[in-house]
């Protein structure tokens, strides 16, 4: 039995898209690869490290363990979602602020993580550490990114 | 799900995809190679619901760990599925991974795993010949193995009621998300006395499937409950299985962890048993003594 390619229909980043893709294609690599939101990043492949962190439906998960044609009908937010133009959004200015990433590799993932918490009631420390440890950061030591994303959300919740 | 089954078995390479959380991994790192894929993931959710009648908590196998932490009611029928919910992986794993494809997937370390024996929590599946109703414990067979037939899938699962009973779950893994290297599952109830009038004790990570604790569980009923008789119980707890060492800890270091987390977790059972009302695993609660 071949694979035959498969239409998906579905929103990313507020836009419509139609794409016709073999359903063995991860949505990640159909993001990156297919869309050119090259801002997903890819650090396991295996659902372990975050790095691949997108919104689906308003709620995070690994690209890389979602195959893209489980996206039909379904909205999509990615990293780059989040600047208009050169204009930071209050989450990217408070990781700058609390020098919150050094490569920057795992930084999408955490940005998304963290946009995902968006509206939650109040999180205390240890839940809030609880929602990020999806993510791993080889340079930061993760301490500034907590700071980064508690000045956030207490910006938002004023 | 009657096509989905169909389709089962009109292939024997296809494989179920539901939440993907542990499939897609083995897709990708190609240790799994169907021919075909039958997903589910698309079919409604019904919500789940407490069934009087039966006094169980019946619970849609498509329902993901996300969606029934948000089913608050329901869970106070199911205490430890409260307790040991948020202890699966991450926060995005719990966002699509499955209650039937945890079970089917028989992790050993699995917390739902560990519940189900635990608790004698019941699958209920749908297959060519109509399906079946067969205990977890049953179900399982080995490591990563269950005696789901190729064509047969967990439809619903059925949980005990337990919510007059105080529900504990204590796991140590080597960072908070990994899978568990030992796991303790405890539900205890209390006769008007204070008396221990219902016991269930389950453990993981000192064989390859969960175990449940039916001698403990004896040793504990009709007993007054206190730190003699818990630490009893725990060092009895910790003789059970066969730890295997490996890179996670040696045999011994498992048979320690599950004498202290037994204690911990028949402790913080005892305290829930005795206030309904506390806050469950407070994120601050956990471990707490």
């Amino acid at each position: 039995m071949s694979t035959s390619d498969v239409t998906v229909h579905f929103i990313v980043n507020e836009q419509a898209v139609q794409i016709t893709v073999e359903p063995r294609r991860l949505l990640a690599d159909v993001l990156r690869d297919d869309l050119g939101l090259t801002g997903t990043h890819l650090g396991c492949e295996h659902g372990v490290c975050g790095a691949c962190t997108v919104l689906v439906d308003g709620a995070a998960v690994r690209s890389c363990l979602m195959l893209a044609v489980q996206v039909d009908g379904r909205t999509v937010r990615t990293v780059e979602s989040l600047a208009v133009g050169t204009e930071l959004h209050a989450l990217q200015q408070a990781f700058h602020d609390a020098h919150g990433l050094q490569c920057g590799f795992c930084t999408p993932g955490l940005l998304m993580a963290a946009l995902a918490l968006e509206g939650s009631p109040p999180l205390g420390e240890a839940e809030l550490r609880d929602q990020l440890s999806g993510n791993i950061c080889r340079c930061t030591g993760y301490a500034n990114i907590v700071d980064a994303v508690r000045a956030w959300l207490d910006g938002h919740q004023r | 799900m009657d096509e989905a089954v169909t389709a089962l078995g009109q292939d024997e390479d296809a494989k179920l995809l539901a939440g993907g959380q542990s499939l897609v991994p083995m897709l990708n790192l190609r240790l799994a190679r169907p021919s075909v894929l039958v997903d589910i993931s698309f079919l409604p959710t019904p919500p789940a619901h407490y069934d009087a009648e039966e006094h169980a908590v019946v619970v849609p196998a498509t329902t993901t760990h996300a969606g029934l932490m948000a089913q608050a009611l329901v869970l106070e029928q199911a205490p430890l599925l409260r307790e040991c919910l948020p202890l699966i992986g991450h926060a995005a794993i719990r966002n699509r991974g499955t209650m039937g494809g945890s079970l089917a997937h028989a992790d050993p370390s699995a917390e739902l795993c560990l519940a189900a024996v635990a608790t004698g929590a019941e699958v209920v599946t749908l297959a060519p010949d109509g399906g079946r109703v067969v205990a977890f414990s049953e179900l399982v067979e080995g490591t990563f193995i269950t005696g789901l037939r190729t064509d047969e899938i967990i439809t619903e699962v059925r949980w005990p009621a337990h919510s007059t009973h105080g529900a504990a779950y204590e796991e140590i893994a080597l960072r908070a998300g990994d899978f568990a290297v030992v796991g303790v599952a405890t539900l205890l109830h209390l006769d008007r006395e204070g008396m221990i009038d219902a016991a269930a004790l389950g453990i993981s990570g000192l064989a390859g499937v969960p175990l449940r604790l039916g001698e403990c569980e004896q040793a504990l009923i009709g007993r007054r409950p206190d730190d003699v008789l818990f630490a009893d119980v725990a060092s009895e707890a910790a003789r059970a299985g066969s730890p295997v060492s490996d890179i996670q800890g040696s045999a011994e270091y498992r048979r320690a962890l599950a004498a202290e987390l037994t204690r911990r977790a028949l402790s913080r059972a005892l305290r829930r048993a005795r206030e309904p009302g506390l806050v469950p695993n407070a994120p601050d609660d956990r471990g707490a003594e």
